[in-house]
């Protein structure tokens, strides 16, 4: 038995290769271990670091779940007005107005059109010539043209 | 144990690199042995011990000193990692086929006979059961007392004493098998 234990023993030898253990050690020391905070003032540090962060996500959530509903009462844009139907009726009816105003320019003119409208533009000649003569007679006039003041003065004196 | 480990620990656990790597320099010998004695070869032996320390290092914060040696805490995830690596592993290569020589300190002669009685031995435990395994190596290789085999295992030390005599008792049983069909 004493023997049988003694081999046993003998497998205390058996040794790692002096290269692998100092590769080894060297890579698992140059690894920061996950530690604990030094003093008050670290774990005050890191304490802030993860409230912040917890603070920050809840935040986020917070705008990303909540943030239009606030939206909606608070932008000038009026989101509520993003209201699919009345947007697409909007459209509509802006379309037509278009179309309305591309007619108005664009489609040729009739000849009874142009008949009316060239009468109107002779009238409208016609009706300036007399105003334009009654302005040439009256230039002698207007030099003894009186304000009101002054009209107004001589009716006192 | 080492002298002062206390002190080594509780500085390791600050992460203060220089007194793991005392933990490192005092363990490592003793984990390597357990590991390459219970897989067999010499590069999964580097690879899971490495892991281990690794671990340790990077779990050191959860380690509480409960007055056992620091080696018990280790031998547990030293187990844990060869039980791993088996689950995932799966016995690629029989134990049998693989005929690597041991690399024994410069301070052991290196007679040729005495690497094989160590090989045959070697190989006699790997056939004993996980358990056996353990208790051989802490005991007798490691020479650990029962009660820090017991802190290792998880076990009361009655049943580390009854696991020693029947791990024994087998280990006998498969040397002489051996030994008859050699």
């Amino acid at each position: 038995m004493d023997k049988f234990l003694s081999i046993i023993q003998k497998l205390k030898y058996i040794e790692a290769e002096a290269d692998y253990t100092a590769r080894s050690r060297r890579f698992i020391l140059s690894i920061s271990a996950d530690r604990e905070p030094k003093n008050f003032w670290e774990l005050f540090l890191h304490t802030a670091q993860v409230g912040a962060a917890v603070a920050l996500t809840g935040l986020l959530i917070f705008l990303i779940l909540g943030g239009f509903s606030g939206w909606k009462s608070l932008s000038p844009l009026r989101l509520s007005s993003l209201d699919p139907a009345s947007l697409k009726a909007e459209a509509q009816a802006i379309d037509i107005q278009i179309r309305l105003t591309n007619l108005q320019y664009q489609e040729p003119l009739s000849a009874s059109e142009s008949t009316i409208k060239e009468a109107a533009i002779y009238q409208r000649n016609e009706a300036a010539e007399p105003l334009e003569q009654g302005n040439t007679d009256n230039e002698g006039d207007q030099e003894e043209s009186l304000g009101i003041d002054e009209v107004l003065l001589r009716l006192a004196e | 144990m080492i002298d002062g480990e206390e002190r080594l620990i509780k500085n390791a656990i600050k992460g203060r690199p220089s007194a793991f790597g005392s933990l490192y320099d005092h363990y490592q010998p003793k984990i390597y042995r357990f590991v390459l004695i219970k897989v067999g070869r010499r590069e999964e032996a580097e690879d899971l011990t490495h892991q281990v320390f690794l671990h340790a290092w990077q779990n050191i914060r959860t380690y509480e000193h409960l007055g056992f040696p620091f080696s018990s805490w280790l031998y547990q995830i030293a187990r844990n990692q060869v039980v791993d690596h088996y689950r995932t592993k799966r016995n690629e290569a029989n134990i049998d086929q693989v005929a690597e020589e041991l690399i024994v300190s410069s301070s052991l002669q290196l007679d040729t006979e005495l690497n094989l009685e160590l090989d045959r031995v070697r190989k006699a435990i790997q056939k004993l059961k996980p358990e056996y395994q353990d208790v051989i190596v802490m005991r007798f290789v490691e020479d650990l007392s029962i009660k820090e085999v017991a802190v290792a295992l998880g076990k009361s030390e009655g049943a580390v004493k009854l696991m020693q005599h029947r791990a024994l008792k087998e280990l006998r049983n498969v040397l002489e098998t051996t030994h008859s069909n050699g």
